[in-house]
């Protein structure tokens, strides 16, 4: 049986969050870590630039999901905190190791695929999806973080605008350029095949 | 199409794979595609490519990942125990870290005396949770005024359970948990463990225990809960805020039942609620002079010992024991200070005791004690 698996792109969070702070449930818990963990992680490497500390920057914010328990649901948007969180930490900590964030958070190189696929796996892919992952990996930095965050971690346009610090109209036109940019990689890998 | 019409489709097609896009927008999408049906088709390809999973997710490493998570909660005192969510009845397998903590706790040998009281609103969790597992009634074990008595539990475990009070747990106790349900006072000696942690619920407290001995103190008409320890270790968790203690022996936490405040504000008439309870206090054990048992544990030598307590306390203390009822026909006299200590006196000997050296008198009558 394989140990990879795709990953649900639905995280029931609100759903994991009222068993997590009303019943101390602790298969929610981990449900909830499994989801939200590896994206979080990927989200602080982005900033980070370090595996280590990418993974104590996520791992701290979760944390304070279990400390906090009782208090869970005075926190409307779980997601949305547990992103700005994490980016706050993950500036807190560049902030102690006396560097400055290089860029902008909105101009920052992201990661598509995860960290956590094997190198074996993605050969498996299908070929149009590897041609997709190149002309997104070519996208500029802001366009792809924000490819990223709405079509990986399912963010809405008002929560990457929070994050990013940009406006909902940049959204609007980032993700027209990413989706523009991949619909003429379809094309031309049709031409291709025909 | 023209170009403004192209980057139009693109715009609203992000908008709706996004979830973000309105009934109308919608609408104007469909009619674009209409026009032209090649990048109709694009996008329908490209719908399908975004809804399938991201990431091909290594379930091994997340696991190892998850672990030491849980590994750093557990050195920042708050473990995630998995036992608890466990409906089946299948066997905990101890993990190794957990061993090391206990061995640990183990080797200290102080004793807590947990005195128990928190009265106010119960988290539903533990309880609900406990009861959806038992589908057998519970056992249940209670003292009247006036008596104590003393039970051993499946596991060994001694419990002496004062006047007044109840003790209750599933018939499933000790299989994969060692769970009580306490209301009233009792001691606990508690036999060691390690995979099988003992706790004890209050209204207001949940105790973790391993393997010792304390008392825990949770009366619904007292002013103040406590757990005292003696000896082990012992950790305290206050269900109104979540707070946490781990006691060290001779130790005892009190945690205030009722705000003072709000009692203040009730008698003047005024209804707002005022969650203004003070802090839970870590304090030491009481004892008399030359004495080696505390104060706080005294009562299970058949000893009944007060230091430093407002009359109106000590009656409390008095009606459970001798079960009588205190009336102050001199309400003044509630508020008097006292200490003392009887081991084997009638009620009528141990109040001439104290009407000896306490300014007041008493008069009793059956059950009935009169004081002015």
């Amino acid at each position: 049986m394989s140990k990879f698996k795709k990953t649900n792109p639905d995280c029931p969070i609100d759903s994991l969050k009222y068993q997590i702070a009303m019943y101390e449930d602790t298969a929610a818990y981990k449900s909830l870590f499994f989801c939200i963990f590896p994206p979080l992680q990927q989200f602080a490497y982005a900033i980070l630039r370090s595996r280590q500390l990418a993974e104590e920057t996520a791992s701290d914010v979760l944390m304070e999901v279990w400390v906090r328990r009782s208090k869970l649901m005075e926190i409307e948007n779980l997601k949305y905190y547990l992103y700005t969180s994490v980016k706050n930490a993950a500036l807190r900590k560049l902030k102690n190791e006396h560097r400055s964030a290089q860029v902008p958070i909105d101009e920052l190189e992201v990661e598509i695929a995860s960290e956590y696929a094997t190198p074996e796996e993605s050969c498996h892919t299908h070929e149009l999806e590897q041609a997709i992952y190149q002309a997104v990996q070519q996208l500029p930095p802001r366009c792809k973080m924000i490819y990223k965050l709405a079509k990986e971690d399912k963010l809405r346009y008002a929560e990457i605008a929070g994050l990013l610090g940009v406006s909902v109209k940049t959204i609007d036109n980032q993700l027209s350029i990413a989706l523009k940019k991949i619909a003429t990689t379809i094309r031309g890998h049709r031409l291709k095949k025909s | 199409m023209t170009a403004p019409e192209q980057d139009r489709i693109w715009n609203l097609f992000s908008r709706k794979l996004t979830g973000e896009a309105s009934a109308p927008e919608l609408a104007e999408y469909e009619a674009l595609l209409e026009k032209n049906p090649a990048v109709a088709s694009v996008c329908r390809e490209m719908e399908q490519l975004w809804n399938q999973g991201n990431h091909n997710t290594d379930t091994e490493f997340l696991e190892a990942t998850y672990l030491l998570h849980q590994m750093r909660l557990e050195e920042k005192g708050y473990p995630v125990e998995q036992s608890e969510s466990k409906v089946s009845g299948a066997p905990e397998k101890p993990r190794s870290r957990k061993k090391i903590f206990l061995s640990l706790a183990v080797l200290t040998t102080l004793a807590l005396v947990i005195l128990l009281f928190i009265p106010g609103k119960e988290k539903a969790a533990p309880e609900t949770r406990l009861a959806a597992q038992t589908k057998l009634p519970p056992i249940e074990v209670s003292t009247r005024n006036g008596s104590h008595s003393k039970i051993q539990l499946p596991d060994g475990s001694q419990v002496w359970l004062n006047a007044g009070s109840k003790l209750n747990y599933d018939k499933s106790f000790g299989n994969n948990n060692r769970e009580v349900y306490l209301n009233g006072e009792a001691f606990f000696d508690v036999v060691k463990n390690p995979e099988k942690p003992f706790i004890i619920h209050t209204t207001s407290m949940k105790l973790r225990v391993l393997g010792t001995q304390f008392n825990v103190r949770c009366y619904a008409n007292e002013n103040t809960s406590e757990a005292s320890l003696v000896h082990g270790s012992l950790e305290v968790t206050e269900k109104k805020k979540g707070r946490k203690w781990v006691l060290k022996p001779n130790e005892k936490i009190v945690v205030f039942n009722q705000p003072l405040v709000a009692a203040a504000h009730k008698v003047a008439g005024n209804n707002n609620t005022v969650d203004d309870v003070p802090v839970p206090m870590l304090k030491p054990l009481t004892y008399h002079s030359g004495d080696t048992i505390s104060i706080e544990a005294a009562w299970t030598k058949n000893r009944l010992s007060f230091k430093n307590e407002t009359f109106e306390s000590v009656a409390r203390k008095l009606e459970r024991w001798y079960d009588a009822e205190f009336i102050f026909a001199d309400e003044q006299k509630k508020g008097l200070m006292m200490y003392g200590s009887f081991t084997n006196e009638t009620l009528d000997q141990a109040l001439a005791a104290l009407e000896f050296s306490f300014n007041f008198r008493y008069r009793i009558e059956e059950k009935k004690v009169f004081i002015y």
